[in-house]
């Protein structure tokens, strides 16, 4: 268990800059998501932390140790691939082992080390198969045993459940989760998932375009977003954005509807153009000031309705109902609680 | 991510330069340095006694008006004009296997036999078979045709040339058209035959332009055989003879540098070979990049 | 294209008769050697087309024993299977390079060593045979055994690049983590998966090797591979069929055992790498 810090790391490919000055400090134990569109880096990244890419400049450091120069196997670090890696001429003990038959280890260390694997993973009766006998949940899990194995200081994760089947995903997520407790190892995960970020997630590292966005807990993500990107990343489904323009110096007018935000530390300037932010889960109860929305579908789940219409006849909007049975056509009441509201300015950075 | 400009770290540099280096050394001594070496010694009379002085452009200038090279380029025209045919007969035997025709695998297997017999071996046995009082004219004289001295007669040798050398290779062009047949998507093919396609129509509409890359990987394979593989072959079954009438470049290439005593000028008749070879490497370059990505 | 209507499978069963006599035309020169290998010769004279009557095999046991035809065997032997095994090393080392790892102008020496294939023997015949009496490798087995490496290189580096970039990025990737150098990755992982793609090679280049004829006639001068050494065979004993045809078939036996043993394998290997290029 080891802390790991990333130096304003920088990856051109050729002219290309695909990562621009990444600094990050992640404590021991941690288990960081990175998180992000696709082609924002966070692959990249990963991969130059493993030492799979060169890096062009910047370092980076495992246990305090500078390790931007060695080879993966110089590291301490163990990876987990999307698609398993697992060789498929070996067998499963023997893919599990491999890494310490490199290493030099005798054959009864090894045997002792894969099974006490294979027994936190549950996989003990697997271990004289071929990868082409196995199902893919239990493949993902051999290749996560190979990587206890190694008992590495840092753990890395490249989308590992993106092969997986719904159900699989959702189960073989929460024994992911149990692993971090039972190791506590620092851990570092990839996927494009926001669920599998906010549900792992010690902090969420969201990336795009090559550069840091954010780093927060994932509670700090939802309530407190510093761009209008991560907010709108963040949360599922996605938070609404309107234009909306500054009544007073803490007023919006947005629908012909003007709302009062106290809680602003910023003065506005007074017809200043900017975006409005509002998640659809906020968008029910009895807060704020209200407009009336006619109904143009409902996505009835049971519980919750997704309740799309327009504002003001222009304006998309998806509204959360909860215990409701709208019906297309309707209106709807559609309250906007000050204290859920998200001010961005024209660049997109967040007004407090 | 570009492929130019994805590069590995050090180690993986150096591993690779010492993983490439047997096979670039090697290639690069007894290859690259001889093709140069033998561009300049085309422009000197070299012999075998180790003399050499320089004559310009004279080996060049001699091979044109040279009847017996002039001979040879012609055979190698008559020769590469059967190419199609060469291409076209395996591509038929291949599509009537791969539709199933009645003892299929065993001729497949069967095909490709003469191919593993070397060039010298296929010569041998076609010079007893091709004789005048040899098992072909035996064989044909039963249906009354008058016998032909195949491989003595100026008229006749080349073509016998041509056909030992087509059954000795169309077997391997029968298996590459065969594993080319599989990339033939099997639905398009159905939706003609639901549309009343005939068998030579589904043939000549979708199957062949589906298997154009084949095709001309074949014709590619096939003329590179013809200018360079056959050299066993005219050795053992004619000796380039009768006269010149199976005199092909390779062949002569060898004959002047050993028996003529004449390396400097066969240098220079191998600069036109080289020529010749480019000519094809460049239609395989452009065909390459039109139809796959390396 | 399946053939369904009556008329095609009568069309097929038509079609299979020529291809009968060309299968047949195909086999008959097997027949021949074999046949007139068992005659002796003055059974050949008397009756040069039939089938032999009371077979012997004393052409073959004097086609052993004359003319160094048992040294030259042993020399094909020894020449093929060397030039096979630095082949497959060669070629599996340089394809890992090529397919796996990442260096400047890589795609410029994949194109130089394809391009290599485009110079054959006969275009540098002169300055190669000068080469070869330079390196000090003139009639040295070895030297034959470099000749063929240099010359059956490109092909056989061509199709381990193929096969190897085939194989998924993450496999290499997976065993660096693991702690294996690229030697290792080289010996643990790309090696035991590109069996198949080993033995198709070594099929081939034993074809190519054991049937040469120039390289061979080029570099061993006193020695003699025996395919050189049939060549001589023809001219002295054109007038005795069986015994040339002994020769014939001792010399053309090897690999045709072969063929028949791998004839499958050779196909799935030709049909993978036809399909790739």
């Amino acid at each position: 268990m080891s802390n790991l810090t990333l130096k304003n790391l920088k990856k051109s490919y050729g002219a290309v800059e695909v990562i621009k000055g990444v600094d990050l400090a992640i404590t021991p134990g941690e288990f960081v998501v990175f998180v992000g569109p696709s082609g924002c880096g966070k692959s990249t990244l990963l991969r130059m932390i493993a030492g799979l890419e060169v890096v062009t400049s910047g370092t980076i450091e495992i246990a305090d140790r500078d390790v931007t120069q060695l080879e993966p196997y110089d590291r301490g670090i163990a990876m987990v691939f999307q698609s398993y890696a697992l060789y498929p001429h070996m067998t499963v003990a023997e893919n599990m082992g491999f890494a310490l038959r490199l290493a030099g280890h005798a054959k009864p260390e090894r045997r002792k080390a894969v099974e006490e694997a294979a027994r936190i993973l549950q996989i003990g009766h697997l271990l004289d198969r071929k990868p082409a006998q196995l199902s893919g949940g239990q493949r993902q899990r051999v290749a996560i045993g190979r990587s206890i194995v190694r008992q590495p200081d840092v753990f890395l994760f490249d989308e590992p459940l993106s092969n997986l089947d719904a159900e699989l995903r959702v189960q073989t997520r929460i024994e992911i989760a149990r692993l971090h407790q039972t190791l506590d190892t620092t851990m570092i995960y990839v996927t494009h998932d926001q669920t599998e970020a906010m549900t792992l997630a010690d902090r969420i590292v969201v990336l795009r375009g090559g550069i840091i966005e954010q780093v927060g807990a994932p509670t700090d993500l939802y309530d407190d977003p510093d761009n209008a990107f991560v907010a709108g990343f963040i949360g599922s489904p996605a938070m609404n954005f309107l234009p909306c323009v500054a009544a007073s110096a803490n007023e919006v007018t947005v629908a012909g509807l003007t709302i009062a935000l106290p809680q602003l530390q910023t003065q506005l300037r007074q017809g200043e153009s900017m975006k409005m932010g509002i998640r659809p889960e906020h968008l029910n109860g009895t807060n704020g000031p209200s407009v009336a929305m006619k109904i143009d579908v409902v996505e009835q789940l049971g519980a919750t309705a997704f309740v799309h219409g327009m504002l003001g006849g222009d304006l998309p909007l998806l509204v959360e109902a909860r215990a409701m049975r709208p019906k297309a056509g309707d209106m709807i009441n559609v309250p906007f609680d000050p204290q859920h509201v998200f001010l961005f300015d024209a660049n997109g950075d967040r007004i407090r | 991510m570009s492929d130019a400009t994805n590069i590995g770290s050090k180690a993986e540099k150096r591993i690779a330069v010492l993983f490439l280096a047997p096979a670039l050394l090697l290639l690069i001594i007894f290859r690259l340095i001889p093709l140069g070496w033998g561009f300049g010694m085309s422009f000197t009379d070299a012999n075998n006694a180790g003399t050499a002085r320089w004559v310009g452009a004279d080996n060049y200038l001699r091979a044109v008006n040279d009847p017996t090279f002039q001979d040879s380029v012609a055979n190698t025209v008559i020769l590469l004009a059967t190419m199609p045919m060469m291409v076209m007969l395996p591509m038929l035997l291949a599509i009537l296997i791969h539709q199933g025709v009645p003892g299929g695998k065993f001729f497949r297997a069967v095909y490709f036999l003469p191919a593993v017999l070397s060039s010298v071996i296929v010569g041998a046995i076609f010079n007893v078979v091709l004789r005048y009082d040899g098992s072909l004219n035996e064989f044909l004289a039963v249906f009354g045709f008058d016998a032909v001295d195949w491989l003595g007669s100026s008229s006749t040798a080349l073509g016998a040339l041509i056909a030992v050398q087509l059954w000795s290779t169309f077997g391997m062009s029968v298996l590459i058209f065969m594993a080319g047949l599989t990339t033939v998507p099997e639905d398009i093919i159905e939706a003609a035959r639901i549309d009343g396609a005939r068998f030579w129509q589904r043939l000549w509409f979708i199957v062949i332009p589906s298997l154009r890359p084949i095709i001309e990987f074949v014709a590619v394979v096939t003329t590179v055989g013809l200018l360079t593989n056959m050299f066993g072959l005219v050795y053992v079954l004619t000796g380039g003879g009768p006269g010149t009438a199976t005199t092909l470049p390779e062949f002569l290439i060898w004959l002047e540098q050993g028996k003529l005593n004449r390396p400097g000028y066969a240098a220079a008749l191998s600069m036109f070979l080289f020529v010749m070879m480019a000519g094809v490497a460049y239609a395989q370059i452009r065909i390459m990049k039109r139809n796959a990505e390396v | 294209m399946a053939v369904n209507s009556k008329k095609e499978r009568r069309g097929m069963w038509a079609a299979a008769v020529p291809m009968f006599l060309l299968a047949l035309t195909c086999l008959y020169p097997i027949y021949f050697a074999l046949n007139n290998a068992l005659k002796d010769n003055r059974g050949y004279i008397l009756d040069r087309f039939g089938m032999v009557s009371d077979p012997n095999f004393e052409n073959f046991v004097t086609a052993w024993g004359r003319a160094r035809f048992s040294e030259y065997f042993m020399n094909s032997v020894i020449t093929t299977v060397g030039a096979v095994f630095v082949l497959l090393l060669v070629s599996s080392m340089a394809g890992f390079a090529l397919a796996v790892l990442r260096f400047p102008h890589r795609k410029l020496v994949f194109v130089l060593i394809l391009g290599a294939l485009m110079i054959p023997v006969q275009v540098i015949l002169v300055p190669f045979y000068q080469t070869i009496i330079a390196t000090g490798l003139l009639n040295t087995r070895t030297g034959l055994i470099i000749s063929y490496t240099a010359f059956f290189l490109p092909f056989s580096i061509y199709l381990m690049t193929a096969f190897y970039a085939g194989i998924p990025r993450d496999l290499t990737e997976a065993a660096r983590i693991d702690g294996a150098r690229f030697f290792q990755v080289w010996w643990y992982v790309m090696l035991p998966m590109g069996k198949p793609a080993l033995l198709t090679l070594g099929i081939l280049n034993t074809l190519y090797c054991w049937n040469d004829v120039l390289i061979s006639l080029l570099v061993l001068q006193n020695e003699r591979t025996l395919m050189v050494g049939i060549t001589a065979l023809r001219g002295e004993y054109t007038t005795n069929v069986p015994l040339l045809a002994a020769g014939i078939v001792l010399a053309a036996a090897p690999i045709v055992i072969i063929y028949l043993l791998f004839q499958r394998h050779i196909v799935a290997g030709i049909a993978a790498g036809a399909v790739k290029g």
